[in-house]
């Protein structure tokens, strides 16, 4: 690495947060790594598989929990240390392979323009993104989705998607407290409550089978919707 | 609607408002505990007397006033333990974080050593690529 010049660029970091994810995540971290100006930071969420080891060999930075204590804690965690390392613009990605590393462009560049404080990836907004999402999980999206716009007033299409980047004072304020599914409601409630701005863009999902598997079951998103509704009563 | 249906719809809304994610909150223990305690010697004290209790409300026997409060009491109970979980699960949350950091590499040594691989380095201004847009 050169010197002075460095500071010019901005510290792009990618936080990963990953459970169980051995079979893929060398695989997410080189098509990441495709990207070259970025760094990549695993957060191993106490995986019993070879999560840590398969992500270290792949060249990625590894941090990891002890236990499991749920992705938002994790997010938490690659937050500081991104933070720690001076990051300016930090992104999180999913480790299962839902997410597509030729977003990342697109996501964070209404950051590095100073667009905006947060920008958030939606499934919804491009035309093809949601090849092959199970009717279910799409149905429910929408009815959560529609609750937070008109109770909440948060012009947001997708509510419960992990590709998002954040700048560095946004992140630096951002103190996740739940560290299950939760975290992506604290998050919204977090761009409301300071009025952050904030940008939507279209992301890829890719749903294959072992993502699926992987993701949020139904009652999950239910109980996802209870605490969407009970936090609303919060609020007033 | 009896009136009782009311109270107890009320009281568990407004338990699992206050409950819900581990925001416990001291006053409404107090005041829950207070309520109870004078309700149970209440009904020790007078258990005829419940039936007049029970009426005022809309049910029929004190047996079945008591069994509703129980109900709630419950209701009640595990929404502060589970109040009382979230809040250690917080606690475990924190200190497997700052044992992580503790033990995570530093990046620059890491990307100088090869353990990690470095973002390449660009000399000046935004890297292109990402402006590709």
């Amino acid at each position: 690495m050169t010197g002075g010049d460095i500071i010019a660029t901005p510290s792009i970091w990618v936080i990963i947060p990953a459970f169980n994810e051995s079979s893929v995540i060398a695989e997410v971290v080189h098509n990441l790594q495709l990207l070259q100006d970025v760094c990549i930071l695993v957060v191993d969420d106490g995986s019993e598989d070879a999560t840590y080891e398969k992500a270290r060999s792949a060249g990625a930075l590894v941090c990891r929990h002890i236990v499991n204590i749920g992705q938002g804690a994790a997010l938490q965690t690659g937050f500081e240390y991104a933070l720690n390392h001076g990051a300016e613009v930090l992104v999180t990605f999913d480790a299962d392979g839902q997410h597509f590393h030729g977003d990342l462009p697109h996501v964070i560049g209404p950051i590095l323009r100073n667009e905006c404080d947060v920008v958030l990836g939606s499934r919804f907004l491009g035309a093809d993104s949601v090849a092959g999402i199970p009717i279910g999980r799409y149905y429910l999206l929408k009815i959560a989705v529609f609750i937070w716009r008109n109770l909440l007033g948060l012009k947001i299409t997708d509510i419960h998607n992990g590709f998002r980047a954040f700048s560095k004072s946004a992140a630096s304020n951002l103190k996740l407290r739940n560290s299950r599914m939760y975290h992506a409601t604290e998050i919204l409630e977090y761009i409301g409550r300071r009025r952050l701005h904030m940008i939507e863009v279209p992301v890829h999902i890719h749903y294959s089978a072992y993502s699926l598997s992987k993701g949020q079951s139904y009652g999950d998103f239910l109980v996802l919707g209870l605490d969407h509704l009970l936090n609303f009563f919060r609020q007033r | 609607m009896q009136r009782v249906q009311y109270l107890l719809l009320m009281f568990m809304a407004s338990v699992a408002i206050l409950y819900w994610r581990r925001y416990r909150s001291r006053t409404a223990d107090l005041l829950f505990l207070i309520l109870f305690c004078v309700l149970g010697a209440l009904f020790i004290l007078f258990p005829e007397r419940s039936t007049w209790l029970a009426n005022l409300v809309g049910v029929g026997r004190g047996a079945d006033l008591l069994l509703y409060t129980l109900f709630c009491v419950t209701f009640l109970v595990l929404s502060r333990h589970k109040a009382k979980i979230e809040d250690a699960e917080e606690r475990i949350a924190k200190l497997v974080r700052h044992l992580a950091l503790m033990e995570a590499p530093d990046a620059s040594s890491a990307w100088t050593s090869g353990d990690a691989t470095p973002p390449s380095a660009r000399t000046t201004g935004l890297p292109e690529r990402l402006l590709d847009d």
